[in-house]
């Protein structure tokens, strides 16, 4: 129902009963868009159906089991979220993903804008620039974690060694359990960036020159032009890259597998590869959906309260209906 | 290397070609369930891939060329070993039907007590393998047996054994550790021969190197803390005694290595490859290198003849000698389509005397009929000798693989390495305050 | 800061000051490219050594000895090609249907009212949320009962449909003027020729975002055709790179693996660029003035 509130329109006239509304929308002037619109949804709704409905009530259904996944699933009710209430990794795990998605993120998003505000720029090479920003997404991933293993690499890695010359003792990174974190955070903003990038820069590229102009001849100045025309018309891609990050960091899974398989002792084990674990090591599916299920109502849960914030901010949630 | 396999190979095989003439008269590798004229596929993954998987490859077509021209070999081999993993879990949970799968004695236990891989024993008894059990490594026949019952065939086995830098040795005046070498003397020479080559304060020469590792299994410490005295769990496997002070003696040794003599690279100066920790050995980096015997042919590609190196036994503890062995076996899943085929080709593949010795010798590990152990290191290596002797001989004779268990891998994971990391990285270098919290952990999980 | 006084200065149309911005960008973007970079250019530099090169320590980034033909030999392994033309195959559906899904899916949410259409939304970007490794094997189950294991329609069928891709698309289109739609529609467009005549030609760069990302990920896509591919002949090209790096293995090949791996991104590298091209013909400069 918070979602409801959340994406209706603010200044909704008057609220008539949903049966009445859809009547409304079947009849008259409505009635064309209403069926276009769900004629639009259609091949998603479709293929939605055939291919993820059974899985995810699967899913939905082993959660309450004991499941080896050799034998049959054996109902258990809520037992296995009586379990992760004592289970130390799971709480070590769940405070990894906060730690990572909390810190990787806006750091993240921060970069990423002001590296789309400079690729946006008309200049010779540009493609070029942006080509490079995007290359660690193309890299092939155990190529890029072998690197930053020896750029992390404490005596003669590059980052030490940088730091060494300003006079630094620089941490031992991947081999410490405080720095094991900031080190994959890093890493991944390397590789994650371009794509945060992109879109931002894909949003930039749609804002009508036109309103730069007109804002130019109100003398709005640069710092005016950012706050009242480019922020607001980039908010959209902006609350898109917010949500699909967070989301994205919340179920990071690869760096973590490649750059320190989760150690040392847990030190960047996130949920995630928790559930994995669970899963298909200790052949316990049953928890391992448990696991998913709390993952998947932390998700939900920060990204209704987005939705709920996005009202104030976000270009076309003000819209009215 | 890849020319000198291929021409040892054809020698062999033209050799095998005149036994088999003679030989295959004889023995008929069938088991008599089978239809001879059966037609279909036969389902077969593993994490070996091209290079290694080969001399099995081999084999299978040779099965299938003499008793069963019509089955069709479906191979999902090279699948990665991390990725493998996952693959065969989720892969017989969905119901695929695989016949035939390569099983790690690390997992055994885990497969066998979920009702994945299916019990051999009847098998086993109706249609016996030659020279099974007695020709078969002991530690490794037992590291696939669970609750009694066999649930795999170990086709080869990895014993452990230390790689010596001989250039290292002469320029210090010492002489290499051998089988009867003590722990104390072990770690004297390690000392004696950590240098700092350039005075810059950093080692540039470690004594020993891969002893210990970050994220390791407790297979790596296991023949230690026996060697010692020491166990992990009861008898029952229902508890931890691993608070013993043997246990706590063993594990400070190799904690020391790394932080007080420092003769042991610490885990950030070994990780500066992605690839493998063998570099520092093959770069003269190091006198003394702990390895299994797979790494023998790796060195010899990476190192050569560059300088003098050989292989030695690990030392001798106060309460005995105890060699490190892990090991792969073919397992056959439950939901096997034919089990029976697969069954006869796993007793054809790792019994059949007329290609064992070319298995064996197209591997980097031996293959665990002892009677063929001798051919598993190629003759032309410098390092044939040496390597029979550290890991067919001593390593196969002390074999001991840690006490696998229905839970072993979620305790390895849980319990093991996230105590023992702190140990490898130096936050807690007191063995006895890890090994405390381990206990109480591995308690609490094998009584839940 | 470099970027606030860049804006200013191309706006201001004072030549000089943009020269200067210009020279200050490049060399702040090279000495941060150098990062971006660096990987990539090591992954090139290792498929060029032989393989005791890649195993030197301290490493090294110039190789010792050059070996070119490390591409000849990665390009002859077995199934390479086939499988660079499974995954060709693959993206290149994927691709396409997910910009024909995602771009109507999100023409509706963004700009057509019916009932329950937000609530859907919610609902089906929420299936983003739920982890993949969880619906791996009842989606394997469902592979099996439609006979589809170890074919190519395993992994391109179900990925046909992306929230991820719909959530983007919605949120581009809904910064579209509505001026531009409405003239359309008193013109007498039918809601599919409007999104068709109108509406897509304007989201390009997004269209082009979706596409390079679609193709990115399927050409990467790992583990569910790892475990739905079993067969060697249907494989993609991540599952024979996998397979060249066996851990228990004798000896990795290394340097026949950097090769691939360039070989790999080759194709990901010029589906970038193409799409760049659609970047800089934005969206409105050519939509206002040719609607308007």
């Amino acid at each position: 129902m918070a979602a409801e509130s959340a994406v209706a329109p603010k200044r909704a006239p008057q609220k008539p009963g949903a049966i009445a509304q859809l009547r409304h929308a079947f009849t008259g002037l409505r009635r064309e868009e209403t069926i276009a619109g769900y004629l639009f949804l259609l091949p998603n709704l479709v293929g939605f159906i055939v291919f993820m409905l059974f899985p995810i009530l699967f899913a939905f259904y082993i959660m309450l089991t004991d499941w080896s996944l050799a034998k049959a699933p054996e109902f258990v009710g809520l037992k296995n979220f009586e379990t992760m209430v004592n289970d130390r990794l799971f709480w070590k795990s769940l405070g990894n993903s906060f730690y990572y998605t909390f810190v990787a993120v806006p750091t993240g998003i921060f970069i990423a804008f002001w590296l789309a505000l400079a690729l946006n720029r008309k200049m010779r090479g540009i493609i070029f620039f942006r080509t490079v920003y995007f290359l660690p997404q193309i890299t092939l991933t155990v190529a890029a974690a072998t690197i930053w293993r020896w750029i992390y690499q404490p005596e003669i890695g590059m980052i030490n060694h940088i730091l060494e010359i300003f006079g630094i003792d620089g941490p031992k990174w991947i081999h410490d359990t405080k720095w094991a974190m900031p080190s994959v955070i890093i890493m991944s903003n390397w590789q994650g960036i371009g794509f945060a990038m992109l879109i931002l820069l894909a949003g930039l590229q749609g804002i009508p020159e036109e309103y730069y102009e007109a804002a130019s001849i109100d003398g709005a100045s640069g710092w005016q032009r950012m706050r009242y025309v480019t922020l607001p018309m980039l908010s959209p891609a902006i609350f898109f890259v917010v949500v699909t990050s967070l989301i994205g960091a919340f179920q990071s899974f690869d760096q973590f597998y490649v750059l320190t398989e989760g150690g040392p002792a847990h030190a960047t084990t996130p949920l995630t590869l928790y559930i994995f674990q669970n899963a298909f090591s200790f052949f316990k599916m049953g928890y391992g959906a448990a696991l998913a299920a709390v993952l998947f109502v932390i998700i939900l849960i920060i990204t209704i309260i987005q939705w709920q914030l996005a009202r104030r901010w976000v270009f076309g949630f003000e819209e009215d209906e | 290397m890849i020319r000198k396999i291929a021409f040892l190979m054809t020698i062999l095989a033209l050799l095998s070609f005149g036994f088999a003439a003679s030989a295959q008269d004889m023995t008929d590798w069938t088991c008599g369930t089978v239809d001879g004229d059966m037609a279909g596929a036969i389902t077969i993954t593993g994490w070996e891939g091209p290079g290694e998987v080969d001399k099995f490859l081999l084999a299978f077509d040779e099965f299938f060329g003499e008793y069963y021209p019509n089955v069709e070999q479906i191979l999902n081999t090279g699948v990665n070993w991390g990725d493998y993993w996952t693959t065969l879990p989720a892969q017989l949970a969905g119901g695929a039907e695989i016949d035939m799968a390569w099983m790690h004695d690390t997992r055994n236990d885990t497969f066998a007590a979920n009702g994945w891989a299916l019990n051999l024993d009847s098998y086993l008894e109706s249609c016996p393998i030659p020279g099974w059990p007695d020709k078969f490594v002991a530690s490794q026949v037992d590291a696939f047996n669970y609750q009694g019952s066999q649930y795999a065939i170990p086709y080869d086995l990895a014993p452990g054994g230390l790689y010596i830098n001989l250039d290292l040795f002469e320029e210090a005046g010492l002489e290499p550790p051998g089988e009867h070498t003590s722990f104390e003397e072990f770690t004297e020479l390690a000392i004696a021969l950590t240098q700092d080559t350039d005075d810059d304060g950093d080692t540039d020469i470690w004594g020993i190197s891969n002893l210990v590792s970050v994220g390791r299994g407790a297979g790596g410490a296991y023949w230690i803390i026996k060697s010692f005295g020491g166990e992990l769990f009861n008898e029952e496997i229902t508890s931890s005694v691993m608070n013993s002070p043997e246990t706590t003696a063993a594990l400070q040794w190799m904690a020391d290595l790394l932080w007080d003599s420092g003769a042991h690279p610490t885990a950030e100066s070994i990780a500066a490859s992605g690839f493998t920790t063998e570099f520092l050995f093959a770069n003269g980096n190091v006198a003394m290198h702990y390895a299994l015997n797979d790494a023998a042919s790796r060195m010899w590609e990476l190192a050569g003849d560059s300088f003098n190196w050989t292989v030695v036994p690990t030392p001798t503890g106060p309460a005995g000698r105890y060699n490190f062995i892990g090991g792969s076996a073919f397992s056959i899943p439950t939901s096997a389509a034919h089990p029976d085929l697969s069954y006869e080709l796993i007793r054809f593949t790792l019994a059949n005397p007329d290609h064992l010795c070319r298995t064996a010798a197209m591997g980097a590990a031996l293959v665990s009929q002892s009677e063929f152990h001798n051919c598993a290191a190629p003759d032309d290596a410098p390092y044939a000798d040496a390597y029979h002797e550290v890991f067919s001989v001593i390593g196969a004779r002390d074999g001991v693989h840690p006490p696998y268990h229905s839970k072993y891998l979620e305790w390895e994971s849980s319990v093991w390495v996230a105590n023992m990391d702190l140990l490898w990285t130096g936050e807690e270098r007191d063995a006895s305050v890890v090994v405390q919290r381990a206990h109480d952990q591995t308690n609490e999980l094998l009584g839940g | 800061m470099a970027t606030a006084s860049a804006r200013k200065g191309s706006l201001f149309g004072q030549k000089q000051t943009k020269i200067l911005t210009d020279l200050v960008l490049y060399v702040v973007l090279s000495v941060v490219g150098i990062i971006f970079i660096l990987p990539f250019a090591w992954m090139v530099a290792n498929s060029f050594k032989d393989i005791r090169g890649i195993y030197t320590y301290p490493p090294t980034f110039i190789p010792e000895v050059w070996q070119p033909e490390n591409y000849v030999e990665a390009w002859t392994m077995t199934y390479f090609d086939l499988g660079f033309l499974n995954s060709a195959i693959v993206a290149a559906a994927v691709v396409l249907g997910q910009l024909f899904t995602a771009s109507l899916a999100g023409y509706a949410f963004a700009r057509l009212r019916f009932p329950g259409r937000d609530k859907i939304f919610l609902l089906y970007i929420s299936l983003m949320m739920l982890p993949f490794i969880v619906l791996m094997i009842p989606l394997y189950v469902q592979m099996r009962a439609f006979g589809w294991v170890s074919t190519l329609q395993a992994v391109i069928i179900p990925f046909l449909f992306t929230p991820w891709g719909t959530f983007m698309m919605r949120q581009f289109m809904v910064t579209i003027p509505r001026e531009l739609e409405d003239a359309a529609r008193i013109d007498g467009c039918g809601f599919f020729r409007t999104y068709w005549l109108i509406i897509l030609p304007l989201t390009k760069p997004a269209l082009a975002t979706l596409a390079i990302f679609t193709f990115v990920n399927t050409w990467n896509m790992f583990l569910w055709p790892l475990i739905i591919l079993g067969k060697p002949k249907v494989k993609t090209l991540p599952l024979i790179l996998a397979s060249l790096q066996n851990q228990s293995g004798m000896r990795t090949p290394w340097h026949l693996i950097m090769a691939a791996a360039t070989f790999v991104v080759i194709p990901v590298l010029m589906a970038f660029v193409l799409g760049q091209k659609y970047y800089v013909r934005g969206i409105v400069t050519s939509g206002i003035k040719g609607g308007g």
